[in-house]
């Protein structure tokens, strides 16, 4: 099915396209980069959930603008009920992965190989939309290699919040409020039961399947060194016959926690922009290679 | 919770604006109705038109569901928009941004609108408000006072020295020693909680309140009082922009409000309204709008 939205040519003679697709029920928006001349491969961009979305999004859209630049189209989007999307519920990584799927579908029609990427949870979801696409290249930022360990840093950063605004300490945890209500207020956005749980059914490592693929990790901490649980999966990954690449970028920046400002500004210059030609390097010289 | 509406159309489109082609969602009611348009001015703290957890898109789509006709839009070089900005300054409002999505939503076929900003879009809206003759309501969340002391002053206040030290013993605080993010919070609480105990005693100069003119937001409120342009300020009952606020009452603001005919309402909800930070905040501020719009925007229109 053909996308229908608003175009806009950009100065460098590629084009932003923005819209709706899928299920009139609950669609979801799109932007769609499209270079000057047909595409010699496209990428599909699949976004961290809640706080971390606003923190990564312009990087998104910056790389979807570097790769149309460079020939490749990238395909960004909103989970139903997030973003400028349909719906109000906060959904499951399965949900997310169906999303992922329609896009992919999108993608599709251009018949040229795709890649993908995902940052945060979004690592899982483009994982999981990517298990029967043997040998499509996958580049994640801050992957959530454990849901589960995830989860906790998200509630972690409830403790943080409500101690910074003087409302923390007499409380049940976050985990225990999830456990009795079914769902967490967490800097504003619903954590819920559901989400928790279809995130556990979705490690990286199995989704990613059997075939080698190219991967990119790119880790983002002030510590400069990765993981170790993700040191110790791209081992596991290699020796599975995947190759595999990790990178990490220096950065401090803590998601949950909103931008960087002083009094009256707003500081948006605040967010790191290393990972950017290391993923569009990674994405062209294997999609193009792939075509070749 | 405020029910979810059905939506009826959503269309993203594009507009220019001076500094950049803007992205933004037209959400149309399910039957053209004579009720004005309503333009929402996202805050800079989160980004994009969204805001946190979808809070514009929702209550734009309760508005669509009342039978307006609604615009969001990103800022430029904010989300899908073109153009690029380094920062936010809540003192160097986007005027022009806000005057081109007037113009957009004008475009729809409506001719009356209805403005609302959110922090750092409250201050766009209220000095576009001044120049366009469509405006006929203006809500105003967390209206920001740009004073940049304030804040910490604020913080460091609510911090009593007793529940501090209660605080430093408990075994999840002992525990935040060990993590690099509770560790730079704690020196933050401890460095504000310094600088206010040294204002209380005469060591530390007071907070500047001088970065804001009252007068020119005084000048503003008399221009849409004279084209009886109702105004509705709503803040959070935890929003350092209320403090600021009421300081700023004390002043000319103050006997501008206590007019009858000020056409001026202020209001406060549970919460924190700047960043939307909690889910029931969010609520809050869906309902308050919608009902200022469905009832206040028209009984507080002025004579």
């Amino acid at each position: 099915m053909e996308l229908q939205g608003s175009r806009r040519l950009e100065p460098d003679g590629t084009s932003t396209t923005v819209g709706f697709f899928g299920d009139p029920a609950g669609r979801c928006f799109f932007a769609l980069h499209q270079p000057a001349a047909p595409p010699a491969a496209a990428v599909l961009i699949c976004q961290p959930i809640c706080a971390e979305g606003p923190r990564n999004y312009r990087r998104e859209v910056d790389l979807a603008r570097s790769l149309a630049g460079g020939g490749i189209a990238a395909f960004r989007f909103h989970y139903r009920g997030s973003g400028q999307s349909e719906g109000t519920a906060p959904g499951t990584i399965d949900g997310m992965v169906a999303d992922a799927r329609a896009a992919l579908q999108h993608l599709g029609s251009y018949h040229v190989p795709i890649g993908l990427l995902g940052t945060g949870l979004g690592a899982n979801v483009a994982a999981a939309a990517a298990a029967d696409m043997p040998g499509a290249p996958i580049a994640m930022w801050e992957p959530a290699v454990d849901p589960g360990r995830y989860f906790k840093d998200v509630f972690r950063a409830r403790v943080i919040t409500d101690l910074k605004s003087g409302a923390g300490g007499g409380g049940p945890s976050p985990a225990r409020v999830l456990q009795t209500e079914g769902l967490v207020d967490v800097a504003g956005y619903p954590i819920t039961t559901e989400l928790v749980e279809s995130a556990a059914r979705h490690p990286l490592s199995p989704d990613l399947g059997e075939h080698p693929r190219p991967m990119l990790v790119i880790e983002m901490n002030a510590r400069g060194r990765p993981r170790e649980s993700v040191v110790e999966l791209a081992r596991r990954w290699e020796s599975a016959g995947h190759d595999v690449r990790l990178e990490v970028v220096e950065v401090d920046e803590s998601w949950w926690f909103g931008a960087s400002g002083r009094g009256g500004t707003i500081d948006t210059t605040a967010t790191a922009t290393e990972m950017l030609p290391i993923t569009a390097d990674f994405l062209t010289a294997h999609l193009t290679s792939a075509r070749a | 919770m405020t029910g979810a509406p059905q939506v009826v159309s959503e269309e993203a489109l594009f507009f220019d604006s001076p500094q950049g082609n803007l992205m933004g969602v037209v959400t149309r009611p399910a039957r053209p109705t004579d009720l004005p348009g309503v333009l929402l001015c996202p805050g800079g703290w989160y980004g994009t038109s969204t805001n946190r957890n979808q809070v514009v898109v929702r209550l734009a789509r309760h508005l669509a569901d009342r039978g307006h006709t609604v615009l969001r839009f990103d800022w430029h070089g904010v989300g899908e928009s073109g153009g690029s900005i380094e920062r936010f300054q809540l003192d160097a409002p986007f005027a022009d941004d806000v005057i081109a999505a007037s113009g957009r939503l004008a475009a729809e076929g409506v001719s009356a609108q209805i403005m609302v900003g959110v922090c750092f879009g409250s201050r766009s809206a209220f000095t576009a408000a001044q120049v366009l003759p469509a405006v006929t309501g203006l809500a105003l969340i967390s209206f920001p006072v740009p004073v940049p002391e304030l804040k910490a002053e604020f913080k460091a206040r609510r911090l009593r020295t007793g529940r501090l030290a209660r605080m430093a013993f408990r075994r999840s605080v002992l525990a935040g020693l060990f993590d690099r993010d509770m560790r730079r919070m704690y020196r933050k609480g401890l460095r504000l909680k310094a600088q206010s105990l040294l204002r209380r005693l005469g060591a530390a100069p007071p907070p500047d309140l001088t970065r804001l003119d009252p007068t020119a937001v005084v000048d503003g409120l008399h221009t849409l009082r004279e084209r009886a342009v109702p105004v509705y300020f709503l803040f959070g009952e935890e929003d350092l922009q209320l403090r600021a606020f009421h300081e700023f009452r004390a002043g000319p603001l103050g006997r501008f409000l206590d007019q009858p005919d000020s056409g001026v309402e202020v209001a406060t909800a549970p919460g924190d309204m700047s960043a939307f930070g909690t889910l029931a905040a969010q609520e809050a501020a869906i309902t308050a709008i919608t009902d200022w719009i469905g009832g206040g925007a028209r009984s507080a229109a002025l004579p």
